[in-house]
């Protein structure tokens, strides 16, 4: 009984330390913008991170360049033979981009965690959100550029930059919401004894409203990454390769998303095991977790909304 | 069940914490000191945008999207520059003698476009006077504290990052490698910085001393980018 809680401490102590926390913020362009984040994490005192790591962040840093030089490259290739091998290689490296691109920090890893936490999930559900989040993120950028530049006639980046910031508020505001109505259905199933009647057995799975309403809200922040690249072959006259790759890039951010989820139903699994038969530990794990996960939500939320100000 | 909570944290460590870099801008940076009868007048820099990058900021003042840049989108992106950096305290961090130096404003800013790229110059004043009997300290480090833009350091002479230096550029028989960034990062100069660093004006005046530092108490994004500094140090003879 011992053993098992000091695993339990250990698992949530090392859970709460590595909660992708940093990505807190949007994602400002300094060269056209005036206004920089608030919470820019300029200064962090309650951090110092093992050297190794900074190499390692190195490279990720070094690997998006060197995709993005490739990729221009191949784009003034495309531009001469619209279809050719050069067509491939830019859809290659628009997936690869995604990928790394996605472990960095924003892309809503925060609220993805957070939610797979709260509520036990199975991989298909994890895949479905990891997929919708990202297409969304993707797809917000991708229409803000192309009103920007066909409907407004003005600067795809412009309209970006300052629609995004609207964007994001709504996003934040429909993820405080939610987050206090999962808050408010936590206590209720937990005053009520609903959602862990089968005490050893998982209770039932996150429902598919609350999935979809939270990956889409998370997802209507636009991805500026993404963003850049379409703009980009916008500018070099390829726009159906611009948005065949918005596509690639939305499929590989998917799949990190992904994984951030598959680990955070793991570590729901892992607790719900770890406590499993002792109905009243189980009872509790299962009540903070929700909680937790629903209020942490709401507070992340709350908090960016008002620091979009 | 130990060994699987051992797993357990370090999946989540991993992905986790190489999940920091997420530059999107890349500006390769020339770096020089500027000295005056003074002492320091303050830095030079010369700055190269990446393609995309300049895409962006191109679509903002070339309104007539010729690619080109006229008089009046030069002075509009003079405005917007100097405006946007601002916040970011043209992502120039200064330590005078150990104390913190905000940068406010840049003087003497030119843009220009060249192969698709934007290309900055500034000087940045920093004036401190050399004092007799006392050596002045001075470290500079280039960098975006938002991590939105990830910049690096170029010699002098050299105009940014080249895709072309690389040996295996446009080699489309090369077969891809583990080490391919490694080489890349190396032969177009993103790596440690170790080359010149170029101090111009009044310099017969002063005894100088100068380096690339690490700078540990100048760490950011949550600490955990330790910077590497230009470092002076003058002093009247």
């Amino acid at each position: 009984m011992i053993r098992r809680f000091t695993a339990m401490i250990l698992l949530a102590l090392s859970v709460l330390a590595l909660m992708p926390f940093h990505q807190a913020r949007a994602a400002r362009n300094p060269f056209i913008s005036s206004q920089r984040t608030k919470d820019a994490p300029a200064k962090n005192p309650a951090t110092g991170y093992p050297a190794f790591l900074r190499h390692v962040m190195d490279k990720i840093a070094v690997a998006q360049q060197t995709i993005k030089q490739k990729m221009v490259r191949l784009a003034h290739e495309i531009q001469q033979r619209p279809f050719g091998r050069s067509f491939w290689g830019f859809m290659l490296l628009s997936f690869l981009y995604g990928v790394i691109h996605a472990l960095g920090p924003g892309h809503g890893k925060i609220y993805t965690c957070s939610y797979f936490l709260s509520r036990p999930g199975t991989f298909k559900k994890g895949l479905l959100f990891g997929n919708l989040t990202m297409l969304s993120h993707v797809l917000s950028g991708t229409a803000l550029i192309l009103v920007g530049a066909f409907v407004l006639r003005t600067s795809g980046a412009l309209t970006l930059e300052n629609s995004g910031v609207y964007l994001e508020r709504v996003s934040y505001g429909i993820l405080a919401a939610l987050g206090l109505f999962l808050t408010g259905r936590a206590i209720y199933e937990y005053r009520t004894g609903k959602g862990h009647s089968h005490a050893d057995h998982c209770p039932q799975t996150s429902d598919m409203k609350s999935l979809v309403v939270t990956a889409l809200a998370i997802g209507l922040v636009p991805c500026p990454g993404a963003a850049l690249i379409l703009l980009f072959s916008l500018t070099l006259g390829i726009l159906p390769a611009g948005l065949a790759a918005m596509v690639c890039v939305a499929s590989g951010m998917a799949i990190t998303s992904s994984l951030f989820a598959f680990l955070a139903i793991r570590v729901h699994k892992t607790f719900l095991t770890l406590a499993q038969g002792n109905a009243s530990l189980f009872n509790t794990t299962h009540t903070l977790l929700t909680l937790g996960g629903a209020m942490c939500i709401s507070a992340l939320g709350a908090l960016l909304l008002l620091g979009s100000f | 069940m130990r060994k699987r909570l051992l797993l357990f944290i370090a999946c989540l460590i991993i992905p986790t914490h190489t999940a920091w870099s997420h530059p999107h801008a890349f500006v390769e940076c020339t770096f020089s000191f500027v000295m005056d009868a003074q002492g320091l007048k303050g830095f030079r820099q010369h700055w190269v945008l990446d393609e995309m990058t300049s895409v962006a900021v191109l679509d903002v003042v070339d309104t007539n999207r010729d690619a080109a840049l006229s008089a009046a989108e030069k002075q509009a992106l003079h405005d917007l520059t100097v405006e946007s950096l601002k916040a970011f305290h043209y992502f120039t961090a200064v330590r005078i003698n150990g104390r913190e130096f905000p940068v406010q404003k840049i003087t003497d800013f030119s843009g220009q476009l060249k192969d698709g790229k934007l290309i900055y110059n500034f000087l940045v004043p920093c004036p401190v006077k050399a004092a007799p009997g006392k050596a002045q300290q001075v470290k500079v480090a280039v960098y975006d504290d938002s991590f939105y833009t990830y910049v690096s350091y170029v010699q002098e002479g050299g105009v940014g990052i080249d895709p072309s230096k690389d040996p295996l550029f446009a080699n489309r028989d090369a077969p891809a490698k583990p080490e391919d960034f490694k080489r890349f990062a190396k032969a177009v100069g993103i790596a440690k910085y170790e080359g010149d660093i170029p101090i111009t004006g009044d310099i017969g005046k002063f005894k100088l001393k100068s380096g690339m530092q690490d700078a540990p108490e100048m760490a950011y994004f949550y600490d955990q980018i330790i910077p590497q500094t230009f470092f002076l140090q003058f002093k009247l003879p």
